[in-house]
Parts: structure tokens; sequence; C-alpha cells
């Protein structure tokens, strides 16, 4: 039901998209069939095809997980899935196959414990995509301006009481529902967070291969992005460490 | 042994015949010098045959003895005979300590009298106990035999000499043999090492090879067949064993033409030497198997077939059955490890029985090997067991080889146990959490996902920015035009209500004239008029909608002062009734003027 109402949502911008949608839909198809064929190597190929055709989905960054953790890649694994949850925080096979992934990784790090106001904020931003956040702001901007309206014009105070209510309680939720559309769409555009991909990588304490070697972090495992200078990217990882490491060391979600 | 035999008749009739010119002393010899750990022969030697015990002598050690040996001749020197008889005994003894020491005289009983040997001294070094080199002797010396010219030596016959790890060969003992010979004790196995070996029945003849020129007799004694069980290089080391030998003794004294005749060996006389025979080093390579075994190896060399049986397919909880694997062939069977059998989950597997049945019949191990996989159900159920594999390496076509099993599958059927729930404790039945048999993850997703543009953020999007200023212009033109249209209406009303005092007042000043003019029915009209209008402009209503009651619930609304109120009733009800009473009953027109005007400007001010 919840997958009807969000393809409901996204279909408006789809529609250009649709166009695009039969070949994507048919390498979809080809890779799982190569992956059923247990040629998981080929099969990624053909999922990146469709990522390269600029079109992305939950499920096919799931797969995309799964061809690569087949192809005993835990770094690409994790990575895929991180993007499908980040697609769909509430893909279910997702994040049980992420953990299970995980599980191979090397590097285990204590986590700093996170605010429960920050976590909780996150995690509600993360309920719902992008898209649906979008829509369910300017929607509820409308319910702000017509409550107004309606309190303004009203000729029976009845009327007017309601307009006023409405207008404040609509403006509230817009208020969530913008904010959390706008934190979604700067993760969209500006990533925060990023896998290690190669198999082990020396952070080192400047963005330069003369920086002192602080510690060196392996495959799969989680860090935070922020400034990028010539071909170095400041990292940050779980437990609170900074360092520089080689952009092309890890991937983005 | 007949020649043996022949020589024993021979020597005992020279001896019967001829007894006269004896020397009856014995003679006991012995190396000067020997090494500590070396074996070496302590010989009597007389020409009469008696009985010898050797007493116990301090440091040495008897090894074996007394070989007792016996011989005799006759010579014919210038026309007389003379004849020789030859005793020996041997013990074969091993010097323990540094130091000289002697072997006392040892007393020889011949038949009631009793002859004394002499004593002999020797001299024991320290030194290696492996000292092959044999000490000169006037006795048949020690001889370990291993080139090939010796009368006697052994060899280990491998049937190959590059064999994979864990194929089977054989290999073999064997003498070569020009002299008799037999073994002294019961020889030992030769302790192959890093191989698994299997005795076999060496079931061979003795056959005659020509070696050097010689002519041997060759037998296999020993055979067996091994598995080697480690890759490289393996050694099979020298290999020694006791073993005894008929030694040609020399003839002593000159040699005429009668001798001649004697040389022959048929008339030679026999001594039994102890002999250490060795065999030469043998080295077998063994080859690694190859690369790429696959699933299900357990380390089989050979080539098998396996066949595999569920005991039942029905079962009740807690009771068993058992699946059993044969696998049958030729090859290392003794070495199989049991292939591996994935039980459905919830079942224990219990210890593996391994029942091993092979021969070794035609030089190579076959047979079959069993293993039973005892299976233990705790829950009814369908279940079912995985094909199970079993691989193997085929030395000759130096392949890998698989044999699969089909897919078995038991019914457990609720027990009695289960049923009757409190009496018998079931371990584990009545809640258990559901065992994680997932150690994978989960499959792909099949159904075909919407796709959506890569990075693509509806919020980014520059008509969903444009959407919010849209918004609040279209709410504000909104505002805007509400306000206009009722500022509109407004207006509209405030010009009827300035217009209506002054259309009021200029009725009255038309009532006024026709005062003046005495027109009575119509100044009474008029005044009517002015207040009906006034009231319709006033108050926004059409005069045709106008009416008593329309009016009274506007001034109730307008909360019109009582005494406007009824002063404007009177007005209105005196106006229309004098216009047509008579004029005796018509009210003063001048009062009603008067009043009339005083209404309107109070209710300029009440009505609004």
């Amino acid at each position: 039901m919840k997958r009807i109402i969000i393809s409901i949502f996204l279909a408006l911008p789809l529609a250009a998209g649709l166009l695009m949608a039969t070949g994507t839909d048919s390498l979809f198809h080809r890779g799982n069939e190569l992956y059923e064929e247990g040629k998981y190597e080929e099969a990624l190929g053909v999922y990146n095809q469709v990522v390269q055709d600029a079109q992305e989905s939950a499920d096919l960054y799931y797969n995309m997980g799964n061809a690569a953790f087949r192809s005993n890649s835990i770094g690409y694994a994790i990575l895929y899935y991180e993007k499908a949850l980040k697609l769909e925080a509430t893909h279910e096979d997702a994040s049980n196959n992420l953990e299970f992934v995980s599980r191979y990784r090397l590097d285990a790090f204590e986590e700093v414990p996170q605010l429960f106001l920050a976590a909780w904020i996150r995690a509600f931003v993360h309920i719902i995509p992008e898209r649906t956040w979008s829509i369910l702001s300017i929607l509820l901007f409308i319910i702000v301006l017509s409550g107004f309206l309606l309190y303004l014009f009203a000729k029976r105070i009845g009327l007017k009481k309601t307009g006023f209510v409405s207008a404040l309680a609509a403006l509230l939720l817009f208020g969530m529902a913008f904010s959390s559309a706008a934190s979604r769409h700067r993760e969209i555009i500006h990533p925060d967070a990023g896998i290690i991909l190669a198999p082990s990588v020396v952070v080192r304490s400047s963005p330069s291969e003369s920086g002192t070697e602080l510690f060196i972090l392996h495959e799969g495992t989680r860090i935070e992005v922020s400034e990028e200078v010539s071909g170095w990217q400041n990292i940050r990882v779980i437990d609170g460490r900074e360092g520089w490491i080689l952009a092309e060391d890890f991937g983005s979600i | 042994m007949g020649r043996k035999l022949a020589i024993l008749l021979f020597g005992c009739f020279l001896s019967a015949v001829l007894l006269n010119g004896q020397d009856q002393a014995f003679t006991a010899t012995a190396p000067s010098a020997v090494k500590v750990g070396e074996q070496f022969q302590y010989v009597v030697e007389g020409s009469e045959r008696g009985e010898m015990r050797l007493p116990s002598i301090e440091n040495f050690q008897v090894l074996g003895g007394p070989y007792s040996s016996f011989s005799s001749h006759s010579q014919w020197v210038n026309g007389r005979m003379t004849q020789k008889t030859l005793v020996s005994f041997t013990y074969v003894l091993k010097a323990i300590k540094e130091g000289t020491y002697s072997i006392p005289p040892v007393i020889v009983k011949v038949g009631k009298k009793e002859y004394l040997t002499n004593e002999v001294v020797m001299v024991v070094t320290a030194g290696s106990p492996q000292g092959q080199t044999a000490p000169s002797s006037s006795a048949s010396p020690e001889v370990v035999s291993g080139e090939e010219n010796d009368p006697v030596f052994l060899r280990v016959i491998p049937s190959r000499k590059e064999v994979y790890m864990g194929e089977q060969f054989v290999s073999g003992l064997k003498v070569y043999t020009r002299v008799n010979t037999r073994p002294a004790s019961s020889a030992r196995d030769i302790p192959y090492e890093g191989f698994y070996k299997n005795t076999v029945d060496p079931d061979e003849r003795a056959q005659q090879q020509e070696i050097g020129g010689k002519v041997y007799v060759s037998q296999v004694i020993q055979r067996h067949i091994l598995i080697p069980q480690k890759s490289g290089k393996l050694e099979i080391p020298p290999y020694k064993s006791e073993w005894t030998m008929q030694q040609r003794v020399e003839r002593q004294g000159g040699r005429s033409a009668f001798d001649s005749f004697f040389d022959d060996p048929f008339f030679d006389s026999y001594q039994d030497v102890p002999v250490t025979l060795s065999t030469l080093p043998v080295s077998i390579r063994v080859k690694p198997l190859p690369p790429g075994a696959p699933g299900g190896f357990t380390g089989a060399v050979g080539d098998f077939t396996m066949k595999a049986s569920l005991s039942d397919s029905e079962m009740e909880v807690n009771e068993s059955l058992s699946l059993k694997i044969t696998i049958s062939g030729a090859g290392n069977l003794p070495l199989l490890g049991e292939p591996e059998v994935n039980l459905p989950p919830d079942h224990d597997l219990y210890d593996v029985s391994k029942t091993l049945n092979t021969n070794t019949s035609g030089n190579r191990i076959s047979g079959s090997v069993s293993f039973e996989y005892p299976i233990i159900a705790r829950h009814a159920g369908r279940y079912r067991i995985a094909p199970v594999q079993f691989a193997w390496f085929d030395p000759k076509a130096e392949v890998y080889r698989t044999a699969t099993t089909e897919e078995f599958s038991f019914t457990v059927l609720k027990g009695e146990s289960e049923e009757s729930g409190g009496t018998v404790f079931v371990p584990g039945v009545a809640h258990e959490s559901v065992r994680d048999l997932g150690t994978d993850i989960r499959d792909i997703a099949r159904t075909q996902p919407v796709f959506s543009t890569v990075a693509s953020s509806l919020f980014g999007t520059l008509w969903y920015r444009w959407l919010y200023p849209v918004a609040i212009f279209l709410a504000l033109l909104l505002v805007i035009l509400i306000r206009m249209m009722t500022k509109r209406n407004a207006d509209l009303t405030l010009v009827r209500n300035r217009k209506a005092g002054r259309a009021a007042r200029s009725r009255l000043k038309s009532a006024e004239r026709l005062k003046k003019a005495d027109q009575a029915d119509k100044f009474y009209e008029e005044i009517g008029k002015a207040v009906w209008e006034y009231l319709s402009h006033k108050m926004n209503i059409p005069t045709s909608e106008l009416s008593r009651e329309v009016v009274i619930e506007q001034l109730d609304q307008q909360e019109v002062p009582d005494q406007e109120r009824a002063e404007l009733l009177r007005i209105l009800e005196e106006s229309e009734f004098s216009r047509f009473a008579p004029s005796s009953e018509r009210s003063d027109m001048h009062l009603l003027y008067r009043d009339a005007a005083k209404l309107i400007s109070l209710l300029e001010n009440s009505l609004k």
C-alpha cells in the first residue's frame, strides 16, 4: 500500500523518465538472470549500466549489493546496500543484508553515542524519501495559506477560528516537512558519508603523500566526508578520528 | 639339503674307518682386536667331535651359538693316508666394554675325556659399533652382504618408484642367493616409514636368475602393499636381518692330485656362518595430488563407487534411523575419511561408525568401507538429506572423480512421548526459539522497481522552488481581490446612506409646499414616502421589499432606541391613516411635519 502511495507521489516527475524505462527494465531483468546463473560480476556490470543511464532505485542497489557480495567485494556490497537504504530507509532486505555483510568487515569501532534527539530527528527525516517530503511540504504550505485566508475573510466567527487553528497546525507541520526535505536534498546533492572501497587505506594527517600516517582503514568501513582538497578528502570515522585519504579510495553513498 | 646329508654321511664314514693319529687338542681363536659393540666370532676348533659349553664371560655378550660344524677329509701322501677331522664350534659374541680382556680356557668334552682350549686375549677398543670392516681372522668373518657379488644379498623391490600420495603399490623383499642360506630368526617386517602398509602373502615361487654371470636363486620373502601418507621423497632405509649361510670350509694341508679330486664342491665341508644381510636404500618419489580437488574430497585415491541407503523412511520422534554410505573399489580404503553429510537442521549427528572390509588379493587393497550415520529426530516433520558427495582421485587417469548420492527424505511421526505431554520430558520441545539457519544474505529483489533519475531531488528543481512564491502571490492576490470587492460594496451603501438624508429632506420640503398649498392628501402621502424611502436607503433594502415587519426586524438588529422606534411606527401609522381619514380626524399637519423631520434627524444618528 505504501509502495503504491509513494509511486503515485513519484509519478509526476517520472513521466519524462518513463520513456527510458523499457530499456532500463530489460537491463534489470538481464542482471537478475545473470545473478541467478551465478555470473555475479557480469550481473553487477549489467546493473551498473542502469546507473550509468542515470536511473536508480532501492531494489536495483540492493541487487547490486548482493552481486558485489557474491563477487567477494565487501566494500562495494556495503556501499550499495547503504545506497539502497538511502533511497528507501525502510528496505528491510537491504538492512538485513547490510548487517550480515558487515560481519565480514575488518574494522570495528566503538561508536560514539549520538545524542538521543539527533538520532531521533535523523530517523524521522529518513522515514520517507526526499520526494515525499517535498510534496508534503508544498501541500502543507497551501493548507497554511488557505487557513489564513479563511481566518481573514470568514464572516462567521467559528469558521474564522477553524481557519486560524488549522493554519497554525499546518505551519508547524510544514516547518518539519520543509526542513526534512531540505536536509534530504542536501544529502543527495552533497553526500556526507562514504564507504572505504580499497582493501586498506592509510589515513594521513594532511592532504598529501607526505602527511603523517595516522591510522589504517579497511574495506567496508563507513566514513563521514567533509571538504575536498585537490583529490584528497577529509574524512571522519565513527569513533571521532579524522584524517585525509585519496578520494578514489572510497565511494560516496 | 641333500648335499649336506651327503657330506655328513661321507664324514661319518671316513671317521669310522680312520681313527689313528689324531691331534686331540682344541684351539680357540677370536679376533685380537674388536670395537665396542662389534660382533665377532669366537671359534673353537678341534679334531674330535664333542660337546662344548661356553661359560658366561665378563664384558662379552653371547649373541648366538654354538654353531657346530664337522668335517673330515683324508689325504694320501706318499702312499700313506692321513685322515683329518675338523670340528668347530662357533659363537657370536659382542664386546661390551673397552679394555683388554681374555676369554678363559673352555672345557670341551669328548666322550669321557675333557680338553681345555687355549686362552684368548682380546683388545676391545672404543669406536663406532657399525664398523663393518671384518677384522682379520682365521675363521670365516662376519659378512654384511649388500653387494651383488656376494653369495647372498637382499633387495627391496618396489613395483613403482613414482606414485601419487595415497596411491597403493607393492613392495617386496627378495633374497638372492647362490649358497644354502636361511634366516637366523623369524625376520621382522621392514618398517616402511611414511607408508601405510598391509602385509601380503609372498606366495611367489623361487626363481633362478643370472646376475653378474652367476646363477642366483631368488625368493620373495616379504611382500607389502604400501600407501604413501605424505608427499615428497620417501626413503626406505637399509634393512638388516640376521641370516645363517653355509660356507665352504677351506681344506688345510698341501695339495696333491688327490686334492684336486676333492676340490669338487661335492666333497667340500660346510660350516654354518651367521651373516647380517642389509638391503640397499630405496627412495620412492611421492607426488602430491594435483590441485583443484572438488568438494567432498576426503583423501580417497583409487577407483571407487558409492552406494547410499537410508534404513527407514519413517520414524517416530526420538527414534533413530541411519544413513549408510558404502564406498567400494580399490584404493586407500583403510585411510578414507567419512563423507560429509548435511543433516537437516534440528537433527544431531552422532558418532559415525566405520566398517572396513578389504582383501588384498591381486596385490592391491580392494573391498569396501561403510560409514553409518545415526540420525535421531527430535521433532515431527518431513525432512530431507541433501545429496552426499564423495570425490576421489583416479591416479591412472590423473583426474578427480565425483559420485553423488540421491536425495533422501524421511518423515518423523509424532511419537507417543510427545503427545503424552508432561510425563516424558523431551528437552527443548516446549519452547524453542527459531534457530538461525540463514548464514547467508537474502535473495535479490525481482519485482520491477520504479526507477528515478540518479541523485535527483524534487526539492532542488527550479519549478518546485517557485511553487512557494507562486502560492504566496496567489494568496495575496486573493486577499486584495476580496478586499477590493468588500470595499466597493461598502462604498455603495455609504452613498445610499448619505443620499437617504438628502432625499428625505427634499421629500419633506415638497411636503411643506403641499402643506402651504393645503393639499392635505398629498402632504400625508409625501410624509409617508419620505420616511419609507429614507428607511429603504438607510437599510439598503429596495422599497418594494420593505414592510412593517422587515423594518421592525432591522430596527431590532441595529438596536435602535425603543423611543425612536415607537415614534417611527407612530408617524408611519399617522401618515397612512390621515391620508384617507376625514379632515376632522386628521392629525395636525404642522405637528406631523415637525415630528417626521425630528425623527429622521434622530434616525440619521442611530441607523448606520
